[in-house]
């Protein structure tokens, strides 16, 4: 298949795109754009060059909702925000969190079929109530982290050890589902 | 190909965004990367856990195998084992003359609570006769919190026939030459009919009721009201499908040739059929199957119709070493032949020709639209077109030459006049041609 051909299906793909698939690409577009805005507000430089780069990774993830950019857009994202601030616990990082959980959310609406397809209210729903259950979850933590930074505790190896070895072995486990169904 | 669970690029996402956050949060001590990471490790684990145990199979079917132009049928695709499935997308290949409920042929279904065995129907219909794979296209299921993707898996196609519209026709005239046993005809020959005859003497055997009694008193001898039998006749239809003049449509749009002599055909062996007389098909061109011997009922009906709906249009290539003055017809005597042509070939018009001089009742119904299609325009094609229907005129009158009506398709009463003249030409003496 010539390369002609492929882009000339994409962009036949692309045409097809509906109110909805199209709404939900725009979210996929914007949502790490508020991350950034948030970031900025917390106290952190945003480069140009850098708000260029997320900006492409966005648009491309936009247009390929299935495809593995979105991964870049979140490390990205995270470790712009680890390397340009001190550790911040203010409302922003909550607003940050939740406009990476949209960003996460509407990538994976809009990757449930071609671009043609028309989501059930019903599934738009189920993620609705999905994505309420991961934001009060994540305001659980943020302000576990804000009590915690309040009573301003010492470091303590056992404990950052303990924390690697729950790491590890969450991540063996994932990686065990995940090469067990290949 | 085996086709199973793989993980999403969302599960891969926020798998490994999550987990690179709160390993760089551990490592530096920054809990609020811990935070900026939590939304993406709730996805992951719900995704993880919902991670679905069985294999989905597929199987698709045609809700309807055989159409009228114009209907609709489903796709229906049946996902068995789909206890982990909780979205399944279907998307049909675009094929010509077939639409889909919606037009892009995607259709979605969501599945709340956990079921052994999914179905998904995708509404189509069939714009024009033939026959047509359809049904082919791809199917994928998503398992809970979009953690998992089962294929797409290609859908294998069915083989959907679509019959030939329903055309409106009706004629009232009767056929011209009744030889069966059986029907709504008058004959020739007098029998125990409803028309009129003549009025004779009584002889024995006749029946009282049939004693005309004005007559009887009026010459002092009993008369009797004589009428003709009823029998049911032989129609023979021949369609010419050598070639496919203009553009199809559809049923929503322009008609091409074939389009007319089809609906046609089907049309005319609906209503003899339904009228009790016998129905043969002969198709000139090649087709599958291209001779239907005479018969009646509905089960003939389908028949017929089943035999029009696998003509190829303009596959003509073995009927040019055909001599059609050797084909086999299978019309007796007394059998009523409609050609449905747009008469722009010689072996259509020898074929015509020779039935007639056999002395067979022959009609042609003129299968050229009011309103062609040609596609695009094209100053060279038209003036082309216009020498071709100057080279028709010519063989049309060849036609005529032979004693044979040439009437343009209009639906109902297309038939009447030319039949009603058929029939007073056989009622007259003739010379045949030896």
């Amino acid at each position: 298949m010539s390369v002609g051909v492929t882009v000339s299906g994409f962009l036949d793909n692309l045409s097809r795109l509906n109110l909805q698939q199209l709404s939900l690409r725009l979210v996929v577009l914007v949502a790490p754009m508020v991350a950034l805005v948030a970031e900025a507000r917390a106290g952190a430089h945003v480069q140009t060059w850098f708000i260029v780069l997320v900006v492409i990774f966005c648009a491309v993830s936009a247009l390929l909702p299935d495809s593995h950019t979105g991964l870049l857009v979140v490390l990205t994202v995270g470790l712009h925000w680890a390397l340009a601030l001190r550790d911040v616990t203010s409302a922003w990082v909550l607003v940050a969190a939740l406009a990476l959980l949209v960003f996460h959310v509407a990538g994976v609406l809009a990757s449930y079929g071609p671009t043609s397809v028309v989501l059930d209210p019903l599934l738009l729903a189920l993620w609705l109530g999905r994505s309420g259950v991961a934001a009060a979850v994540t305001a659980l933590v943020w302000l576990a982290t804000r009590v915690g930074s309040g009573l301003d505790l010492p470091a303590n190896g056992l404990v950052l050890g303990a924390a690697l070895l729950v790491v590890a072995g969450w991540t063996f486990l994932l990686a065990h589902r995940l090469v067990s169904t290949r | 190909m085996k086709h199973g669970w793989r993980p999403t690029a969302a599960l891969v996402r926020s798998g490994l965004g999550s987990l690179s956050l709160v390993v760089l949060a551990l490592v530096i001590g920054r809990p609020d990367l811990l935070v900026l990471a939590v939304p993406l490790l709730v996805f992951t684990a719900a995704g993880i856990w919902q991670r679905p145990s069985q294999v989905p199979r597929v199987a698709t079917k045609l809700v309807h195998s055989t159409l009228r132009e114009g209907e609709g049928t489903a796709v229906r695709a049946t996902l068995t084992n789909a206890a982990g499935v909780e979205h399944a997308v279907l998307a049909l290949s675009p094929h010509r003359f077939v639409a889909a409920q919606p037009a892009t042929g995607v259709r979605a279904v969501t599945v709340i609570v956990p079921a052994a065995t999914v179905l998904l129907d995708a509404p189509i219909g069939s714009m024009r006769w033939g026959r047509r794979s359809v049904g082919d296209g791809l199917i994928a299921a998503t398992s809970a919190w979009a953690g998992f993707r089962w294929g797409p898996v290609e859908m294998h196609p069915s083989t959907l026939t679509t019959l030939p519209m329903p055309g409106r026709f009706d004629s009232r005239a009767p056929t011209p030459h009744p030889v069966g046993l059986v029907g709504i005809n008058p004959a020739r020959r007098i029998g125990d009919g409803t028309e009129f005859a003549s009025i004779r003497r009584f002889y024995a055997g006749d029946r009282l009721k049939r004693v005309q009694w004005r007559v009887s008193l009026r010459t002092g001898q009993l008369h009797v009201t004589s009428t003709l039998a009823e029998e049911d006749s032989s129609i023979l239809l021949i369609v010419d499908a050598t070639a496919d003049i203009g553009v199809s449509g559809g049923t929503t749009g322009a008609s091409s040739s074939l389009d007319v002599a089809l609906r046609a055909a089907g049309a005319v062996a609906e209503h003899y059929l339904r009228r009790g007389d016998r129905v043969g098909v002969r198709v000139l061109g090649t087709t599958k199957r291209s001779l239907v011997a005479m018969g009646a009922g509905n089960t003939h009906l389908r028949r017929v119709l089943d035999t029009l709906a696998q003509i190829v249009p303009g596959s003509s290539a073995a009927f040019g070493y055909l001599d059609p003055t050797r084909m086999q017809f299978g019309a007796s005597a007394g059998t009523m032949v409609i050609v449905l042509s747009p008469m722009l070939s010689d072996e259509a018009i020898s074929a015509t020709v020779t039935l007639a001089r056999r002395g067979l009742s022959v009609i042609v119904i003129d299968t050229i639209p009011e309103h062609l299609d040609f596609g695009e325009p094209d100053p060279r094609r038209d003036v082309a077109w216009r020498l071709r229907m100057l080279e028709r005129d010519g063989l049309l009158r060849k036609v005529s030459v032979a004693g044979i009506p040439v009437v343009v398709w209009r639906g109902p009463g297309t038939l009447d006049e030319v039949l009603r003249k058929l029939g007073r030409r056989a009622a007259m003496p003739r010379m045949v041609r030896r």
